[in-house]
C-alpha cells in the first residue's frame, strides 16, 4: 500500500485514532510519518481537494502520541475503474462516475466541505426525471416514492425475509412469505 | 471570425464571455483513470455525436506551439496542450463552441463569444449539450448533479466567466474592496496576464464559484447583475480619472499609442501595459485615430505561440519581440 500523504513511498507506519468512537486509520511512509509528527502545519498544507479533509481533520485528530498498529483491513475497490478510496485521496481526483456511488459515504465530508449541504438544481440529462420539484418532498424532508418503488422495495424485503426463514428451517413461514410475494408480483403484472 | 477579432457588446469593459460545461460518460473511467484504448473508444463514441458542421482536431498531431496557440486563443485550456492520452478538440467556429474530449473530464464544452454575451453563450452551449445528452449516457446523480472528475465542479458543472478590462478600478484601487464582496456572493475574480500583483494588463476573469444548489439560469442571472454594476463603476471611474488630470491622462494614452506604433522590439509584458493604455484612451476618445474594432485580435495574435504559428516555425524570444513589434506597427498604421 502506498503512503496516503505522498502517494509515492510504501506505507509502513499505520496510525489509528479513536475519536469519539469513530476510528480513523492512516497509512504513511516513515518520512511522512516523521514530518507529520514534527510539524502539523506542513501536513495541513498538503494540496488537492482531498488534501483538506486529510490535512486538517485527520491530522488534527492525531495530536498526541500516534499509536502504531499493524496491517490494514481489505480495501473496498470501485468495480468500474479499480480505484480504492486511498487512491482517490492521493490522486486528488475521483476515478469514475461509479466511484461516487461506491465511496458515497467516504466522499460525503469532502462534498459537504466544498458545497455545503446543497442538492443539485438545474439541467438534467434526458432519461432522468427531476423528482426534486415536489412540494411533499420538501415538507417531509425525504424523497417521495412512487407506488411502484414502494412495491418493489416491499418485494425485496419479503424475499430477504424468506431466505432467512429457509436458513433457519422455518419452512412454514417461508411458504407464507412466498405466497405473499407471488400475490404482490401478480398485482404488479396485472397493472 | 472568432471571439477575439469580432466586435462585442459593452466591449469597452467586457472583452469576452465564456461558459463551460463539464460532462462525463457513465461507462468510462474519468481521464485520470483511463488508458489509451479507453481514451480512443471514448473519442470514437463522442465524435459520432458531433458530425456535420463540426471540425475535429487530433491534439496529438499538433506541434507544441500549434497546441499552445489554441490555448492562447482560449479555445482550449492550458492543461489540454499536452498530455499522455489521445485528446481531441471538436469545434464549430460559427457557433463559437469548442469541445475538449479527454481533458480532466470526458467532455469540457465551452462557448466563447466577444463582449458581454452570457445569455447567448448559455443558449448556444445548451444546444450542444442537448445533442450530447441525447446521444450519450451522461453521468448524473439526482443529488450531486453532473458527476465530475473533481468534486468542486459537481452540480451544474458549469463555469460562466467574463473577461473584464478594468484599468480605472485597478488604478483607483477600488477593485481591492470589491474582491471580498464578490466571494461572499459566490463569485471569484482573478487577474490575467499579470506579472506579480500589478495586474499590468488590467484584465480580470470574473466567474461563478458555486455549482451545487444553484441552477445555471440563476447563476448566470447573478453574474449578469454583478457585471452590469462593474461596467457602470468602471465607466464612472474612467471619467473621474480623466477629469482629475485630463492632460496627464491624454499624455499617457497617446504615449502608449506612439510607442506601439513605432517600436522595433516589444516584449509581451511591455505590450500588455501599453495595450491597457490605448484601450483606455480609445474608450475615452483620446485616440481618435483608432477604434476598438481596429485593434481586432491584436492581444491574441502577439502571444508567443501564436506568433510562432504565423511565422510557420517555432521562434525564439528575440525574434518574437521583433515580429511582435512589426505586427503591432502594421495593425496600427493600417487604421490611421
Ligand atoms: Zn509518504
Ligand atoms: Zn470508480
Amino acid at each position: 500500500m502506498l503512503c496516503q500523504k505522498c502517494g509515492i513511498n510504501t506505507a509502513n507506519v499505520f496510525y489509528k485514532q479513536n475519536n469519539n468512537g469513530k476510528v480513523t486509520e492512516l497509512a504513511l511512509c516513515s518520512e511522512c510519518a516523521a514530518s507529520a509528527g514534527a510539524s502539523r502545519t506542513a501536513a495541513t498544507q498538503s494540496g488537492g481537494f482531498f488534501g483538506d479533509p486529510f490535512g486538517i481533520d485527520l491530522f488534527s485528530s492525531l495530536l498526541g502520541t500516534p499509536v502504531q498498529v499493524r496491517g490494514a483491513s481489505t480495501e473496498k475497490v470501485c468495480p468500474l475503474c479499480g480505484s480504492s478510496y486511498r487512491e482517490l485521496v492521493s490522486g486528488g481526483k475521483v476515478g469514475c462516475a461509479k466511484c461516487y456511488e461506491v465511496f458515497k459515504e467516504e466522499l460525503a465530508p469532502t462534498v459537504a466541505k466544498i458545497h455545503g449541504r446543497s442538492r443539485h438544481v438545474g439541467r438534467i440529462p434526458s432519461g432522468y426525471v427531476n423528482d426534486y420539484v415536489n412540494d411533499n418532498e420538501k415538507i417531509l424532508g425525504s424523497p417521495v416514492k412512487t407506488e411502484e418503488q414502494i412495491l418493489k422495495e416491499r418485494i425485496t424485503a419479503l424475499n430477504n425475509e424468506q431466505k432467512k426463514a429457509v436458513e433457519v428451517q422455518n419452512y412454514e413461514r417461508a411458504a407464507e412469505l412466498r405466497d405473499e410475494i407471488r400475490r404482490l408480483e401478480g398485482g404488479k403484472e396485472s397493472n | 471570425m472568432s471571439w477575439y477579432n469580432t466586435k462585442g457588446r459593452d466591449d469597452d469593459v467586457v472583452i469576452s464571455t465564456r461558459i463551460r460545461f463539464a460532462r462525463n460518460l457513465s461507462g468510462f473511467p474519468f481521464p485520470s483513470k483511463l488508458d489509451e484504448p479507453g481514451a480512443r473508444a471514448l473519442i470514437e463514441r463522442v465524435s459520432g455525436v458531433f458530425g456535420e458542421g463540426w471540425t475535429v482536431v487530433d491534439m496529438t498531431n499538433l506541434s507544441r506551439f500549434e497546441a499552445a496557440s489554441l490555448a492562447e486563443k482560449h479555445f482550449i485550456s492550458p492543461d489540454f496542450v499536452s498530455g499522455s492520452l489521445p485528446r481531441r478538440l471538436i469545434y464549430s467556429e460559427v457557433r463559437g463552441i469548442y469541445i475538449m474530449v479527454c481533458e480532466e473530464d470526458h467532455l469540457r464544452m465551452q462557448c466563447i463569444l466577444p463582449g458581454m454575451a452570457l445569455n447567448e453563450a448559455y443558449e448556444r452551449l445548451c444546444g450542444a449539450d442537448d445533442a450530447a445528452n441525447n446521444a450519450l449516457d451522461i453521468a448524473y446523480d439526482a443529488e450531486l448533479g453532473f458527476l465530475t472528475s473533481c468534486p468542486t465542479n459537481l452540480g451544474i458543472a458549469m463555469r460562466a466567466s467574463v473577461m473584464l478590462f478594468l484599468p480605472a478600478l485597478t488604478r483607483t484601487r477600488r477593485l481591492n474592496s470589491l474582491f471580498p464582496q464578490l466571494s461572499k456572493i459566490g463569485l471569484t475574480i482573478r487577474g490575467l496576464y499579470g506579472e506579480g500583483s500589478d495586474f499590468d494588463g488590467c484584465l480580470y476573469q470574473l466567474s461563478n464559484q458555486v455549482t451545487l444548489g444553484i441552477s445555471e439560469e440563476d447563476s448566470i442571472r447573478k453574474l449578469n447583475e454583478v457585471v452590469r454594476k462593474i461596467i457602470e463603476s468602471e465607466r464612472a471611474a474612467r471619467n473621474a480619472l480623466y477629469s482629475d488630470n485630463p492632460d496627464a491622462m491624454t499624455d499617457r494614452c497617446r504615449r502608449a499609442y506612439g510607442t506601439l506604433r513605432y517600436a522595433s522590439l516589444m516584449s509581451s509584458g511591455e505590450f500588455m501595459k501599453l495595450y491597457a493604455d490605448i484601450r483606455l484612451g480609445i474608450s475615452l476618445g483620446l485616440i481618435p485615430e483608432l477604434t476598438l474594432e481596429a485593434l481586432g485580435g491584436l492581444m491574441t495574435d502577439i502571444q508567443p505561440a501564436t506568433l510562432s504559428v504565423n511565422a510557420g516555425c517555432e521562434i525564439g524570444e528575440h525574434e518574437r519581440d521583433r515580429r511582435r513589434a512589426e505586427y503591432i506597427r502594421e495593425t496600427l498604421s493600417a487604421t490611421a
